[in-house]
């Protein structure tokens, strides 16, 4: 076994193991050359001397394309936006001009109420009163499909069309239909006999009863 | 395409390095081999012994590191150094 004695905890010997273990290393002369190499090459590989230049120049050349391309652009979302307001303009003057050839649809217009309000009868009144205008809406539907289509609009509408279109809007004369089991409802003239039939009710015509 | 650039050794430097491969080779057979033994120590055994050969504290200061006692310290010496030494015996003296 070992020669040193059992108390002490010194041992020489894997001391002197350990140090050297520690110490493993390459030989300095190829460690002074290695390191040498090392700090000299990474300054030739380096040695780019457009590098600066060019990089110069592109930041020139992207500076100035961003401002030749920034009037342009700008341009061309002007004429974007003009040009939607020009297709904005041409739609509702065609729906315009289809819609002085039909019929206006009964509108329901509410006024405040001076009643007692059923809520469940007025419901059915008013799911009857739409299931009777989508029929007339179907039935104008076919016309307007029968109906030649209009064909190319011009750039602008002119003002004559348009004011013929809000004049039929005007035209439309309404009375008001009294029933005790809903609010009163601003309806369309020519809708009066239909419902007139169906619910029964008084309708008024600027404070007369008809 | 741009040819990588190496630092490149002058032959002569090889040369003259292989001349101390041999000698170094062993140095790290060796030196494997005390790590390896050291790896193989119970963690406490471990830390007691590396803290003795790289701080150099007294046995004193590693006991109040470790939480222990110094009897404690020089028991857990004595186990390593002999544990080192039977797995290092074809490079130390028996």
């Amino acid at each position: 076994m070992s020669d040193h004695r059992p108390d002490n905890t010194d041992d020489p010997e894997l001391d002197a193991l350990y140090l050297s273990a520690g110490s493993a290393q390459p030989p300095k002369h190829l460690d002074d050359a290695i390191l040498a190499l090392a700090k000299k090459k990474p300054d030739a590989a380096l040695k780019l001397r457009w590098a600066a230049p060019l990089a110069s120049a592109a930041i020139v050349l992207l500076a100035v394309g961003v401002f030749v391309n920034q009037p342009q652009e700008s341009a061309v979302e002007i004429r974007t936006e003009s040009q939607m307001e020009l297709r904005g303009a041409m739609d509702v003057t065609s729906a315009m001009e289809e819609m002085e050839g039909m019929e206006v649809m009964p509108a329901t217009v509410a006024e405040p109420a001076r009643r007692s309000f059923n809520l469940e009868s007025s419901n059915k009144i008013s799911n009857k009163l739409s299931r009777t205008a989508s029929t007339e809406a179907d039935s104008i539907k076919e016309i307007s499909v029968v109906a030649p289509t209009p064909q190319a609009q011009p750039a602008l509408a002119k003002p004559k069309s348009r004011f013929r279109a809000l004049q039929s809007f005007a035209s439309v004369r309404t009375r008001t239909f009294e029933h005790e089991d809903c609010q009163p409802l601003l309806l369309p003239e020519d809708a009066t006999e239909v419902i007139k039939d169906e619910f029964g009710g008084t309708f008024r015509t600027q404070g007369a009863e008809k | 395409m741009r040819e990588p650039q190496y630092a490149e050794l002058d032959e002569q430097t090889l040369i003259d390095s292989s001349a101390d491969t041999t000698a170094t080779a062993e140095q790290t057979q060796l030196a494997e081999r005390l790590f390896g033994e050291i790896r193989k120590l119970p963690i406490a055994q471990r830390s007691v012994w590396l803290l003795k050969q790289e701080s150099g504290l007294g046995l004193k200061e590693i006991a109040d590191l470790t939480n222990s006692t110094v009897e404690g310290v020089k028991s857990r010496l004595r186990y390593a150094n002999e544990k080192l030494r039977t797995g290092m015996q074809k490079y130390v003296r028996s």
